[in-house]
């Protein structure tokens, strides 16, 4: 292992490490009644002392590890995106490929990760969930994602995919008082599992017209293959695993269930981490593997597949978030709605290249800021001693906290795509270069479906700026800590900066 | 002085900003601090009018790239339409504040910031020459807007703002993708991605695709307007809005859906524009007729304002299409005075409301006796309003009915204006009528007895509007004059770019627009280098100022529909199709 492979792969040894450390401190610590953040506390948080100091504290300590950790990553992949020292492409044993495109992908997801984390100091607290699994689980998982992100043989893809799903399928239980949260959990790993039945079959037969593993060969093999029968089988089911990872419609049905069952942070580690991780590697697996002209374009290609997936997505993600009456059944919608919306990005790729590439990379990170920034508000919010996820009850919250609420307004408005927040930017990127390519219709069509959201998204603002709370009722209120004000402040910067001056990420 | 446009579109956002860290409590401060900013800043505005607005170029330009990798810059500039618009904007901001003193008592400081941060988009959106930050302060338009009816407004008021917000938006979102559109042709024609709105305005399309982008920017802009059969939004966000809200939207906001015609939709796609003209005409018709109609059957005094809104902006929408060029800038003069005038009588409708709590026009009668003063406002308002001779209402629809009458490209448009005509005489009917019945008559209700007269602020806010009406109705012409360039400048080029896209089957690209610029800002500083083709209008473009029909008194002669092409002016254009298709290779002109 040279230097270089050590650098390049260092945000995902640095988590791993972090992960594995934890476990262990953690179990040492435990007789002791010491904590492995204890070891290294700085922050204190404020509000009512907890009924419970010990464990209250070590559950906001682990959080701050693993968020330090995570974040630490995501300085690390960031430097190294930037700083380009790396020198264009590293093999690493014919698996992992760590590319502009890793790197990046990389940075997402220690991102989305170390924002998951953040936010998730006082809600486990609060929901029991915290044993001390959860953050070294959201680490490996995280982990998991990032190898996705760079693997370039289709052994590393399957084992990195599972290494991500396996963890947030546990994630997704770890609510383990709540039966929404197994029913969810449940839901999520048998599809997931039929779904990573189903690539690996695709994977198999893709093999089995070409006898290697490793991507690029993979893809001179099929560009002389021709559309064969079994090459187009096997394309399509690779294509149903990874649509069913990024929740395109017809294969979301697991996704309402389990962001709406799973504890928040772990909500926002699926909509940010995984989908993210799922779209790079169908990037990757798009431009590299199926790239010959009658696998891609039209009339049977998989620009033409993606192309009805993302109109389907788009709408009926928007059309059933209108109805949705508990705020992480609505995001969980969105979240499909936006996956359609990346997948005219993805579409346009056939045509555009590396151009609709680094659309899709912006919209990504648009969206993991402004939906991470969500969720933390969603976090941060407790009605009564339980967590606040019926949308009426943020009845008057931007009234009685009105930072809280115009930073929940801006990332709502962010993900309808107002100008001048990331999200517009986002759709300016995916857009300009599909009407560009000639594929106006479907720009047209994202557009419409974006109206659509509109309402939905100004539901929640009128709800909580224009609608009085009822009397008697309890009312959501923030629970003050300066870890949830810090993943909020994180997320607030971003969408701003990606929206107001995106110049440095436009590489 | 360079500075001048950057510092008004962004000093309110500053304002607003600070205005967030004073403490909720302290009412007098923020009004005070409000009052004094948005003063200082209409006096910064009369600043403006040192540029020189006879050529019709733009002043002040300022251009910086924003991000460069999609060519999008911060370019603003400001012409002779759009000092005028401008103007009105800055000098509203301090009257609103004054009048939103009493009616406004909770959250004050959130209110002030919407003003403020509705003020910069509203200044940004027109003086922006780049499509993109045009498009951003459209957009941002619409959430202080919506925050300001959706939280101080009246009972139904989410009904409203969610009803004017998703109105807006749809019209918007297929507006964002033609601008996509068009910013693609360009690149195709240059390989050069820009937003830049002088950049774009060469791109010369041809009538079919120019039908598909113009009816995207037309939706957008007719919604706001609002343009009949798509207006209502209007009356319930009237209705239920505050007053500082309500004399926003009527005063500045719907001045946006004719300026984006006249800026945007008109000049970028104009023989489109030229076909579809004579129907949007008839809609105007329409519009003021339906509007007059129903404004008279109005219980509400307020909702009767709304509908006259639909009715007096259907009048500049007339103007517009008749394209003639007194029309033209009667139009815009008529955007002005509406904008004084409706904006006063909302804050007429405002003062009474703030006495008596309803708005209903049966509850009033016999007012004349208890608020003289009052009363004498609103007749003058209201004369205003219907265009007698001698205030600014009358200049803005004599001179639009004039030149619909006198218009070359309008069908029968002597029976259009006509029709229209006939739009003056309802607004007398039902504006007379609203006066009638609420000032003379005997003093019916009790609870009318002992009404107040005008406050000394109510006075002072009402007095700017009634100087202006006189004053506009009086002296026109220094307000013509500056207006009239602007037009003249944008009616030549929408001719000969019509007449030019009627002889293409491919995009095609036209010499810079340095002609909207003046001498010293020459050549764009933006990085374009494009392969130049020598197509389209032609040189003669370059020589508009020196020629220009307002010194020379000169004409276009023979421009009908069914002979699109304006002799005389008939551009210079190679029969083959100068460009290949799919390249931007040259076949006969020669790469310059």
């Amino acid at each position: 292992m040279t230097l270089t492979t050590f650098i390049a792969l260092s945000p995902i040894l640095i988590i791993a490490a972090g992960a594995v450390a934890m476990i262990f401190v953690d179990a040492l610590l435990q007789k002791s009644g010491k904590t492995a953040g204890s070891l290294f506390r700085s922050i204190h948080t404020k509000g009512e002392p907890p009924v419970d100091e010990i464990s209250y504290a070590s559950s906001i300590d682990r959080a701050l590890v693993s968020a330090t950790i995570l974040g630490a990553a995501a300085i690390v992949s960031a430097v190294l995106w930037f700083g380009g020292q790396l020198g264009g492409v590293i093999e690493i044993g014919g698996a992992l490929q760590v590319d502009k495109l890793a790197l990046f992908g990389f940075m997402l997801c220690a991102l989305g990760g170390s924002l998951a984390s953040l936010m998730s100091s006082h809600h486990l607290y609060e929901i029991k969930a915290d044993e001390g699994q959860f953050h070294p689980v959201l680490m490996l998982a995280t982990c998991g994602a990032m190898l996705l992100c760079a693997s370039s043989s289709f052994i590393m893809f399957f084992l990195a995919l599972e290494t991500m799903s396996l963890g947030a399928y546990i994630l997704t239980g770890m609510r383990r008082a709540s039966p929404r949260s197994t029913e969810g959990a449940m839901k999520y790993f048998l599809m997931g599992a039929f779904a990573s039945a189903i690539l690996l079959y695709g994977l198999a037969l893709l093999y089995g017209e070409t006898g290697v593993s490793s991507f690029e060969a993979m893809g001179k093999g099929l560009a002389g293959a021709g559309a064969k029968p079994l090459v187009m089988l096997g394309g399509v089911l690779v294509l149903v695993g990874l649509a069913f990872k990024v929740s395109a419609v017809p294969f979301h049905m697991w996704t309402p269930d389990a962001y709406q069952g799973a504890p928040t942070p772990a909500t926002s580690f699926m909509a940010a981490v995984v989908k993210t991780a799922a779209f790079v590697v169908m990037l990757r697996f798009l431009s590299v593997v199926l790239t010959g002209g009658i696998l891609a374009g039209p009339p049977f290609g998989w620009a033409s597949v993606l192309a009805v997936l993302a109109v389907l997505t788009m709408f009926w993600g928007n059309m059933a978030a209108l109805k949705q009456k508990n705020i992480k059944r609505m995001l969980a919608f969105s979240s499909i709605a936006h996956a359609g919306y990346i997948l005219i990005g993805v579409v346009t790729m056939h045509k555009a290249g590396e151009a609709a590439m680094a659309g899709v990379l912006y919209y990504l990170f648009a969206y993991l800021a402004a939906n991470a920034g969500a969720f933390a508000i969603v976090c941060s919010a407790v009605k009564g001693g339980s967590e606040a996820t019926d949308i009426d009850d943020y009845r008057g919250f931007g009234r009685r906290h009105p930072l809280l609420g115009a930073a929940m307004g801006i990332f709502l408005l962010s993900m309808l795509g107002m100008p001048p927040l990331a999200g517009f930017f986002g759709k300016l990127y995916i857009f300009a270069s599909a009407v560009e390519h000639g594929l106006w219709l479907l720009a047209v069509l994202g557009m419409i479906a974006s109206v659509v959201s509109a309402y939905y998204y100004i539901g929640v603002i009128v709800v909580m700026f224009m609608r009085e709370s009822e009397e008697g009722k309890p009312v959501a209120v923030p629970v003050r800590s300066g870890q949830i004000i810090a993943a909020i402040l994180v997320a607030l910067i971003l969408v701003l900066q990606l929206g107001l001056y995106p110049t440095p990420w436009l590489r | 002085m360079a500075y001048i446009l950057t510092l008004l579109i962004f000093c309110p956002l500053a304002v607003g900003l600070t205005l967030l860290f004073f403490p909720a409590k302290a009412k007098r401060a923020m009004y005070g601090f409000s009052l004094v900013t948005s003063v200082a800043m209409f006096f910064l505005s009369l600043g403006l009018l040192t540029g020189d607005y006879s050529q019709g170029t733009f002043q002040f330009v300022t251009m910086r790239n924003w991000v460069p990798a999609f060519g999008i810059t911060y370019s603003v500039g400001v012409d002779g339409i759009t000092l005028w618009l401008v103007l009105l904007t800055t000098l509203l901001l301090p009257i609103v504040v004054l009048s939103s003193y009493s009616y406004i008592k909770d959250r004050i400081r959130e209110y002030l910031f919407a003003l403020f941060l509705l003020q910069t988009s509203m200044i940004g959106a027109f003086l922006a020459l780049d499509l993109f930050l045009f498009f951003v302060f459209w957009e941002l338009m619409l959430i202080p807007m919506y925050l300001i009816i959706g939280m101080w407004g009246g009972e139904r008021r989410i009904h409203a703002t969610v009803k004017f917000f998703i109105f807006t938006m749809v019209g918007s979102a297929l507006m964002f993708v033609a601008i996509l559109f068009l910013v693609a042709q360009f690149k195709e024609l240059t390989g050069v991605t820009t937003f830049s709105y002088l950049e774009l305005r060469r791109v010369i399309l041809p009538p079919a695709m120019q039908w598909w982008l113009f009816l995207a920017f037309a939706l957008s802009f007719a919604i706001k307007v609002p343009f009949w059969p798509l207006h209502t939004w209007l009356p319930d966000a009237h209705t239920e809005a505050p007053t500082g809200g309500s004399v926003i939207l009527a005063a500045v906001l719907l001045k946006m859906g004719t300026y984006g015609f006249l800026r945007f939709a008109m000049p970028l796609f104009p023989q489109a524009s030229h076909e579809l003209g004579p129907t949007l005409a008839i809609l105007a018709i329409i519009g003021i007729i339906f509007g007059s109609l129903v404004a008279w059957m109005q219980k509400d005094v307020k909702r009767l304002v709304a509908y006259s809104s639909v009715a007096h902006l259907g009048f500049c929408m007339l103007g517009l299409f008749a394209l003639e060029n007194r029309a033209m800038a009667g139009s815009v003069f008529q955007m002005l005075s509406h904008g004084i005038s409706t904006g006063m009588l909302f804050l007429l409708v405002g003062v009474i409301y703030e006495r008596r709590h309803t708005r209903l026009i049966s509850e009033f009668g016999g007012l004349a006796k208890v608020m003289p003063a009052y009363a004498a406002v609103f007749v003058i308002v209201t004369l205003s309003s219907i265009g007698l001779p001698t205030t600014n209402g009358f200049i803005g629809e004599f001179l639009i009915l004039w030149g619909t009458f006198k218009s070359q490209v309008l069908p029968h448009a002597r029976w259009m204006a006509t029709l229209a005509a006939t739009g003056v005489i309802l607004g007398a009917v039902y504006m007379l009528s609203v006066v009638l019945r609420m000032f003379f008559g005997s003093l019916k209700n009790p609870r009318n007895r002992d009404l107040k007269d005008l406050s000394a602020r109510e006075w002072l806010y009402l007095l700017p509007g009634i100087i202006l009406i006189f004053a506009m109705g009086l002296f026109p012409t220094p307000f013509l004059k500056k207006i009239e360039p602007s037009v003249e400048l944008m009616r030549m080029d929408y001719l000969r770019k019509g007449a030019a896209s009627l002889t293409i089957d491919q995009p095609v690209l036209s010499k810079p627009v340095t002609w909207l610029l003046p001498p010293d800002r020459r050549p764009l500083p933006i990085a374009a280098k494009p392969r130049q083709i020598k197509a389209g209008p032609g040189q003669s473009i370059t020589k508009l100022t020196a020629n220009h029909p307002l010194r020379k008194g000169g004409k276009i002669k023979g421009y009908r529909p069914g002979s699109p092409l304006p002799t005389g002016h008939k551009p210079n254009l190679p029969k083959v199709p100068p460009v290949m298709p799919g390249g931007g290779k040259p076949a006969k002109g020669g790469v310059q």
